[in-house]
């Protein structure tokens, strides 16, 4: 197992919150790690770290040997790292398949070509398209992204992520807002992405049937650092993570 | 519109300006230069603010660092084609100084800082007397014939500076068409929609809004270089916020998101306000009135309400996804 990310040491304050407080985070090629944590543990903000979007106040982060700890987060996509985001962000006036074909012909380096048309890319419009099939949403593809329903989005949202080739994508609760029928449809979604693309995941989770069923590793946040990490089966078992989190203390005969 | 009736009403129009100068009168050819002038600057502008986002109100400062280049190229070497490009090319070294300093900031940040640095032009303009002659202005700025490989087309009526006009708007608007259809369009768009996204998919989003400015005060550098030689004369009150409004207002009442909503608000703009000039001193205000009920009531702008017109009867699809697939 070759390691693709570390972080050490990572600290985060806004204002007098300490939001990450020293996280030290190991992700290696091909797992798939899940973020959990009670609100206001730092999951979030941990991620807005590892993606770029916030810049930390101490420590580092290195990505397949290369210190990426001040790199914008474009510059981080270039590299194999790219996210998803918990408030939908997805290209609302663009079509489905627009929304794929930015990521594509931007990790191509085609973005900055003015005068060819986009038709032209006839690789790129193959991969969208192919990528829409993934995703249920070839029907979709030339609505605009802001028109379709919601779990049509969330899955949107998932292949614009994943449209860059990253070799770690970042997810911020990718099922927030659907039903338990889209969740778990969701959860097949990003493991087939994870077999057939070779993506390494790393998902803050809520919903722990989501947790559970997708993860091969857990690693337990609070106050701004990790409390607890290993295999699902151990997380659920940790005492300590329970009373902290899973809110099942008071079943537990003392 | 579907693609065909789309190059058939361009092929057409196309014909009509070409055709123009043969039929109308010297003045109607004459105003047809100045929408022609400000389509340009439109188009340019929409760049900036229906595809990118963005909203300048200093465009008349690099069409006035457009003019101002052009008439002093013009006073010292009378050859069109160096004046022309010399202006375009300093308006685009004016965008791409004064927009590394903008584009870190969006919306009315942005489009404040744009106003003071076209009011800092204009000033420029004003008060700069050895390079702008300032109040006077820039006089006897010859109409230079167009040298091009040798040969020498001399330029001594409107008509036939009509014809240099429209064929760099045309050259303009084609570049453009396909600047807005491909990948940097789209991705202009991506960061339009969602500049943290865009961010995240591997665009760098503060040097793509530097592009598209300076391309956006290219354009008005362009057509900025165009009026001297029609005018002969250059004089600082087009470097003024308040021309900077025209292209902004041409943009909304032809419509944001439709390729040809620039073009089709620069005509209406003109024709609208040399006709209200002929009935009232109060012109002005007659056309603010007359945009603003135009704004109000075409919300997708004229070229929107045109195509939805021409689209009754043979509809296809519906009307916001052709709208949508005529943005791009």
């Amino acid at each position: 197992m070759t390691v693709l990310l570390v972080a050490r040491g990572l600290r985060k304050r806004f204002g007098d919150l300490a939001a990450v407080d020293g996280l030290d985070l190991q992700v290696e090629e091909g797992e798939c790690v899940a973020l959990i944590g009670p609100n206001g543990a730092g999951k979030t903000t941990a991620l807005n770290l590892l993606s770029g979007h916030l810049l930390p106040d101490e420590g580092h982060i290195t990505f397949r040997g290369e210190d990426i700890t001040r790199l914008p987060p474009h510059a981080r996509v270039h590299r194999g790292l790219a996210r998803s985001f918990q408030v939908m962000t997805v290209f609302p006036e663009l079509t489905a398949r627009e929304n794929l074909l930015v990521p594509i012909l931007a990790r191509q380096g085609a973005a900055r070509d003015a005068l060819r048309p986009v038709r032209a890319y006839r690789e790129a419009e193959e991969e969208a398209n192919s990528l829409l099939g993934d995703l249920g949403l070839r029907e979709a593809a030339e609505a605009p992204a802001g028109s379709l329903p919601h779990g049509d989005q969330r899955r949107l949202e998932l292949g614009i992520a994943v449209a860059s080739r990253p070799r770690l994508c970042l997810l911020d609760e990718p099922s927030s807002g659907l039903n338990p029928l889209e969740r778990a449809g969701l959860m097949q979604l990003v493991r087939r992405l994870a077999d057939h693309r070779g993506v390494t995941f790393v998902v803050v989770e809520h919903d722990m049937d989501v947790v559970f069923g997708l993860a091969n590793r857990v690693v337990v946040m609070n106050r701004g650092r990790v409390l607890a990490e290993g295999p699902p089966e151990d997380i659920r078992n940790n005492r300590e993570v329970r009373e902290t989190y899973l809110g099942e203390e008071e079943d537990v005969s003392c | 519109m579907n693609d065909l009736a789309r190059r058939w009403a361009a092929a057409g129009l196309l014909l009509a300006l070409v055709l123009l100068p043969a039929v109308a009168s010297r003045y109607v050819t004459y105003l047809v230069i100045h929408i022609l002038l400000l389509a340009l600057n439109a188009v340019g502008f929409n760049l900036l603010f229906g595809q990118t986002g963005l909203l300048s109100f200093g465009q008349a400062g690099f069409y006035a660092v457009g003019a101002y280049t052009c008439a002093r190229i013009l006073l010292a070497w009378p050859s069109l084609l160096p004046g022309v490009l010399g202006g375009t090319a300093a308006a685009a070294v004016a965008a791409l100084l004064l927009g590394s300093l903008s584009v870190r900031h969006t919306r009315i940040y942005f489009a404040m800082l744009t106003l003071a640095f076209g009011m800092m032009i204009f000033s420029l303009a004003w008060k700069w007397r050895a390079v702008t002659g300032g109040d006077d202005g820039l006089v006897g700025i010859p109409r230079a014939p167009l040298e091009l490989f040798g040969l020498v087309v001399a330029l001594p009526t409107v008509e036939r500076y009509y014809y240099v006009v429209l064929v760099a708007a045309v050259l303009a608007v084609a570049l453009m068409h396909r600047v807005v259809h491909s990948p940097l369009g789209l991705a202009l768009r991506a960061v339009r929609d969602s500049e943290v996204r865009a961010e995240h998919v591997g665009l760098n989003v503060r040097r793509l809004r530097l592009v598209a400015f300076t391309v956006a005060g290219a354009y008005a550098g362009l057509a900025g270089s165009l009026l001297p030689p029609l005018e002969n004369t250059v004089t600082p009150p087009i470097a003024h916020w308040t021309a900077s409004a025209e292209p902004v207002l041409a943009t909304l009442l032809g419509g944001i998101r439709h390729f040809a909503g620039p073009l089709v608000g620069a005509f209406v703009l003109v024709v609208a306000k040399d006709v209200i000039v002929r009935f009232t001193v109060h012109w002005s205000l007659v056309l603010g009135a007359v945009v603003v009920a135009l704004v109000l009531g075409f919300r997708g702008g004229l070229a929107g309400a045109l195509e939805a017109l021409t689209l009754r009867g043979s509809r296809v699809r519906p009307v916001s996804a052709a709208a949508g697939e005529e943005a791009r």
